[in-house]
């Protein structure tokens, strides 16, 4: 747990490292001087934001860490996604905070805070990056870093390190080159995130399938009256994506026997994503390497 | 000193101009937000991410998180007929996103395009959410820095989830509804703060489950304020403990009113419009 957990702080703390150490100094009162209302408010609205992190980090550690028990490759995914959504809080806190009061009074602190967050980001290249290929949908803001573009990810944590060393050097006063560097981290990272998708936006033999079989079998109940085999569930749930339907699901290993009784007497087709020796009196509608559509024969009484 | 991030933000000193703080000499108030205006802005900035997000989620054409979305898609497709699902499909797992499911359901009414229409949805629901960004940044930043913010959170990678037929990006607008209206009201309308928020949340378990732990994150908040030692700026403490009876209460006690209703109200018009468009019609109850 403790890995999982330096791992999600590790890929954190380039981008939000920053904001979250403020923030957590404002939440300490540190960082405040006034006691108006408004500085009260603020002092609510940082408690909050570190609650909410501190909450979800906790539970998507635990919860990854209990899903490894079934799958252990769980253990090398980080699950931002769990609380990606309430990073923006430490970014506003982050400039609420430095607009309104001077870090002078706490600048030991914050020197060592921002001497955790460049050894955290050094954890990250040499250790996670290497071993972690983050997928898009579980952290976008640094899936990136990883895939596809390893050329982008490289430059990445050079600047890091260099935003990292510069506020380690001058202190955070300067909120300008944090500034830029979030932006185009933020962008950049969008922008290369859309073009990985894209590349691998293309039609599988499952998608065919499934548009075939839309097509062939769409009147009345008929769709809903066939069978997915197949031996790979992502497959099968990507094909059944596209089917508007209710089609019954068969995994089973390629080259397995498929006879009526498996499939059952209702049954008019079979699209089978995998080579299958398939025992039913059949026509065979649509063949190709890895997609085969039988239109069933009904079941002699 | 001078901040020079967000193009210069000056730094607001306590008698300076404080953007939304409230002094209590009226003569120490800021000048009145040009409303208008920064609506206008908001809402040109609104209109611009939802159509960028229309097409950039358009132009991915094919699912990639599976089986996450083939179990909300095929979820949402058979709302309320969940065991004819499981009897061909043992594999399908449970999602307890009764409140996203139902919602939706109405992408289904447009049969071929559901996906698309899915990914339409999703790209409004995350484009919307600037409006509680950017009021909860106004809460602590004056105009410009908050309007930057807010757009740069809606240009950050997090818009990829717009992509998907997932519930990401409704929790998103969700979460920052409830972050607005429960934090703008604290502390000086706690027993507020925690009836809305809790209403906000019990709706949002609904959409995600992960609304019960901030639900646990606004409970610790509520308690610590209430344990500061300036005892939450001349406010009663007792402020607080209703405040934290009626977060929790309105949270137990809206997942299944909101359902209810919703399902009341809406079941009958959708049952209708599905029927009519001849696509699997929805249970009436």
């Amino acid at each position: 747990m403790l890995i999982i957990a330096t791992g999600h702080l590790a890929y954190a703390a380039p981008i939000f490292g920053l904001p979250i150490l403020i923030t957590m100094l404002g939440t300490l009162g540190l960082l405040s001087s006034g006691m108006d209302r408004a500085r009260g408010q603020l002092r609510i609205f940082n408690i909050f934001s570190i609650l909410a992190l501190g909450c979800l980090l906790g539970i998507t550690v635990s919860s990854s860490a209990l899903f490894s028990l079934i799958n252990p490759i769980e253990l090398f995914r980080i699950h931002t996604r769990y609380y990606n959504f309430a990073l923006p809080l430490v970014l506003i806190s982050f400039y609420a905070l430095l607009d309104q009061t001077s870090p002078e009074r706490c600048r030991l602190v914050l020197l060592f805070g921002t001497l955790s967050c460049l050894v955290l980001a050094l954890l990250g290249w040499r250790f996670f990056a290497p071993r972690l290929s983050v997928f898009v949908a579980d952290d976008p803001e640094m899936a990136w870093l990883t895939q596809p573009y390893p050329l982008a990810g490289s430059i990445f944590w050079i600047v890091t390190f260099l935003v990292l060393g510069y506020y380690l050097v001058i202190g955070i006063e300067n909120t300008g080159v944090y500034s830029r560097y979030l932006a185009i981290s933020l962008i950049g990272g969008s922008t290369l995130i859309f073009f990985a998708q894209h590349k691998v936006d293309m039609q599988t033999p499952a998608d065919r399938g499934a548009v075939l079989v839309s097509n062939l079998f769409e009147g009345g109940d008929d769709g809903d009256r066939g069978v997915v085999i197949g031996s790979d569930l992502g497959i099968i749930f990507r094909c059944l994506f596209g089917i508007p339907a209710n089609p019954s699901v068969l995994l089973l290993r390629p080259g397995a026997l498929v006879d009526r009784a498996q499939i059952g007497a209702d049954k008019r087709w079979i699209l089978a994503l995998d080579e299958y020796d398939l025992r039913v009196p059949s026509t065979t509608v649509f063949s190709a390497p890895g997609l085969k559509i039988l239109e069933l024969m009904p079941p002699r009484h | 000193m001078e901040n020079s991030g967000w193009g210069g933000v000056g730094k607001y000193g306590l008698e300076s101009n404080y953007p939304i703080s409230t002094p209590d000499s009226p003569e120490l108030r800021p000048a009145p937000d040009p409303v208008p205006r920064a609506v206008l802005i908001l809402s040109l900035i609104f209109g611009v991410s939802c159509v960028c997000l229309i097409f950039k989620s358009l132009a991915i054409r094919y699912p990639s998180v599976l089986g996450d979305e083939y179990y909300y898609s095929i979820l949402s497709r058979y709302f309320g007929r969940r065991p004819e699902l499981t009897v061909h499909d043992k594999y399908l797992v449970n999602c307890p996103n009764e409140l996203y499911l139902w919602l939706f359901s109405a992408v289904h009414l447009f049969q071929d395009n559901s996906y698309p229409f899915a990914k339409i949805f999703n790209s409004i629901a995350f484009a919307a959410a600037i409006f509680p960004i950017y009021g909860t940044s106004r809460l602590f930043l004056r105009r410009l820095p908050a309007l930057l913010i807010s757009s740069l959170i809606m240009l950050a990678p997090i818009d990829s989830y717009t992509n998907y037929f997932m519930p990401e990006s409704c929790y998103f607008l969700g979460f920052w509804l409830f972050v607005f209206l429960f934090l703008s009201n604290l502390p000086s309308r706690a027993p507020r703060a925690g009836l809305i928020g809790g209403c906000i949340l019990g709706a949002l378990a609904l959409i995600k489950p992960h609304a019960l732990v901030v639900l646990m994150a606004a409970n610790l908040t509520i308690l610590v304020v209430m344990l500061l030692p300036e005892a939450a700026l001349d406010h009663r403490r007792k402020d607080y403990v209703i405040s934290l009876v009626a977060l929790n209460l309105a949270f137990l006690l809206t997942p299944p009113c909101s359902m209810q209703v919703s399902l009341d109200i809406m079941m009958p018009t959708f049952s209708a419009l599905t029927v009519k468009s001849r696509v699997h019609p929805f249970r009436t109850i």
